[in-house]
């Protein structure tokens, strides 16, 4: 009876195993496993290499070195073409440096958390608008890779198609991709090694600054009651899967009057709304579409557009059609009670 | 720097003892200065003739230019020439391209203990570019110095400063601190690599006519404070 029992339990025991060790095999070839190890890479590994970026027909060659020590995270891209422009995050500051038009302009706030540990927002459990899969294993420069697709399920945003390297997760080749496959823009490593350790002087810029023009834009600013850009904002008819995750108010670099940051997201997709105090610039009148001024920076969109008597831009890396009517859907309401003048939150 | 400094650095480049930050800066001036590639292509004749490659197209003055060549390498980086003659008899592997061999030495000052992930592979260079003044904290500094050298672009000309506004780029900065990991580098790269971002003329902005799109009346709410 007793060696009965043992032998049903060490069944079961042996059968828990089985069902773990499947559930393990299951997770490890879940593509949204491989996306949680290429995000715990990226932020936990010390990487350097250079990778060329296309886009719309162009193409440039950057440098990136991406140190982690501890809790600090420091990371250096630089343009290996044309003036050699940088870009450096360290110690919570970010200092962006336009060798063509001597300007260094540096952010800093309390956003290493967010910027640093967070996973790419691949939210798409039960996700209406976005469909994860994963495609036949491949190479890319010779290495072993998993390919992960993240495929839009409207016209209303990007997709992702990433090459993860089977060894060490990191992505070796990252493309954005509109709706229709056609890829919008592309990343990819020619050169990348893991040091165990880099130097500072690999995070220091490669420009002279003397005679550049500093543009210092602080910590997010409680900005007073009075300061505030004016009432109460609310968005009316925002895109499918889109809504409000984060806002802010600050006062940025060389400005005088506050600016409120707010975010929308899909999930995935994430657009910046800048609201700012421009009574000097009219709104159109009722009934006349408001003109827009579009821009691209790089695979993003960016617009700007005059509403209620202040200067909107939103921006992101979603198509034109989406920053646009984020921003016309932009309202400033009437509410009771005034928005957070704090940093960020959630 | 004069062209004889700068040929040694060539020559410490090309026997892989030049600092990854220097190799960076002259790579840029390699893309721009036609004096410059003219000698890296000595090198790379001479290299090749002294390692018995096969040498697919030889011009009827090959002999001339590689004797030229090797005379003129000698006179312009004669504190050079040994460690190069030495390197090229031990027949080290030398990169055909500028932009491929310019990433093959980048990496050469490197610790030897990292993880190579990847082949090397020639990249795209832009040919164009500012002019840029290259300077050096020292003149002769030591291998491992710590303290890189630096470089001054001159003053745009007028009519070519139509760069991304700054409060723009402001904006890309602050929105790159929200936006995912893979999303914030292609951001930040297209915020260095876009040098005339100009803004597109003003169209009619609407959300509901001709660029109508799907609204979700659900987000509605959400998008509310």
């Amino acid at each position: 009876m007793d060696n009965a029992r043992i032998s049903v339990r060490a069944t079961a025991r042996a059968l828990g195993w089985v069902s773990l060790a499947a559930s393990f095999a299951a997770l490890a070839d879940d593509p949204r496993a491989w996306l949680e190890r290429m995000e715990r890479a990226l932020a936990s590994r010390n990487y350097q290499g250079t990778f060329v970026n296309e886009h719309d027909g162009q193409t440039e060659t950057l440098r990136i070195v991406h140190r982690v020590s501890g809790s600090e995270i420091a990371e250096r891209i630089a343009s290996l073409d044309g003036s050699g422009r940088e870009v450096i995050r360290h110690n919570g500051e970010l200092t962006a440096y336009f060798p063509d038009q001597r300007v260094a302009l540096v952010e800093s706030g309390p956003k290493e958390g967010l910027l640093l540990t967070e996973l790419l927002r691949l939210d798409t459990a039960g996700s209406e608008v976005y469909r994860l899969s994963e495609e036949p294993p491949t190479r890319v420069s010779g290495r072993a890779s998993h390919v992960v697709a993240v495929e839009p399920l409207d016209d209303l945003r990007y997709g992702y198609r990433v090459w993860i390297d089977d060894a060490s997760a990191m992505p070796l080749k990252t493309q954005l991709r509109a709706s229709d496959g056609r890829v919008v823009e592309q990343l990819v490593f020619t050169e990348l090694i893991l040091p165990s350790r880099i130097a500072d002087s690999a995070l220091q810029p490669a420009v002279a600054t003397r005679d550049y023009r500093w543009l210092r834009h602080t910590a997010p600013t409680a900005a007073t009651e009075s300061q505030l850009p004016g009432g109460n904002w609310e968005a009316v008819g925002l895109p499918a899967g889109f809504h409000l995750t984060a806002n802010s108010t600050q006062i940025l670099a060389g400005a005088s009057t506050p600016v409120t940051h707010l975010v929308f997201s899909d999930g995935l997709a994430c657009v910046s709304v800048f609201v700012e105090q421009a009574s000097h610039l009219a709104s159109s009148p009722p009934g006349v579409n408001p003109v827009a001024t579009m821009t691209s920076v790089g695979s993003s969109s960016a617009v700007s557009t005059v509403v209620d008597g202040h200067k909107v831009t939103a921006i992101g890396e979603v198509p034109p059609a989406t920053v646009r009517a984020i921003a016309g859907s932009l309202r400033e309401g009437f509410g009771s009670s005034r928005r957070s003048a704090s940093g960020l939150h959630h | 720097m004069n062209q004889d400094e700068l040929a040694s650095q060539l020559s410490a480049m090309f026997d892989g003892e030049l600092p990854a930050a220097e190799c960076e800066l002259l790579s840029r001036r390699l893309a721009r200065d036609e004096q410059l590639r003219a000698v890296w292509s000595r090198y790379s004749v001479i290299g090749a003739v002294l390692r018995a490659e096969p040498v697919a197209q030889v011009r009827p003055d090959f002999a001339r230019r590689v004797s030229a060549a090797l005379a003129g390498g000698a006179g312009r980086a004669a504190v050079r020439r040994g460690l190069f003659l030495r390197r090229v008899a031990l027949g080290s592997a030398v990169a055909a391209g500028v932009a491929g061999a310019a990433i093959m030495l980048l990496r050469s000052g490197l610790p030897q203990h990292e993880e190579a992930l990847t082949a090397y592979v020639p990249s795209v260079a832009r040919l164009a570019m500012p002019a840029a003044v290259v300077t050096r904290p020292q003149a002769a500094a030591p291998r491992g110095d710590e303290q890189l050298a630096s470089y001054v672009v001159p003053p745009a000309a007028v009519g070519n400063n139509l760069a991304v506004p700054a409060v723009l780029a402001e904006y890309v900065v602050l929105h790159s601190e929200v936006s995912s990991p893979l999303a914030r580098r292609s951001l930040l790269s297209a915020l260095i690599a876009t040098e005339s971002v100009q803004p597109a003329p003003a169209v009619p902005f609407s959300v509901s006519g001709a660029d109508a799109v799907p609204v979700d009346g659900a987000a509605q709410a959400n998008g509310q404070r």
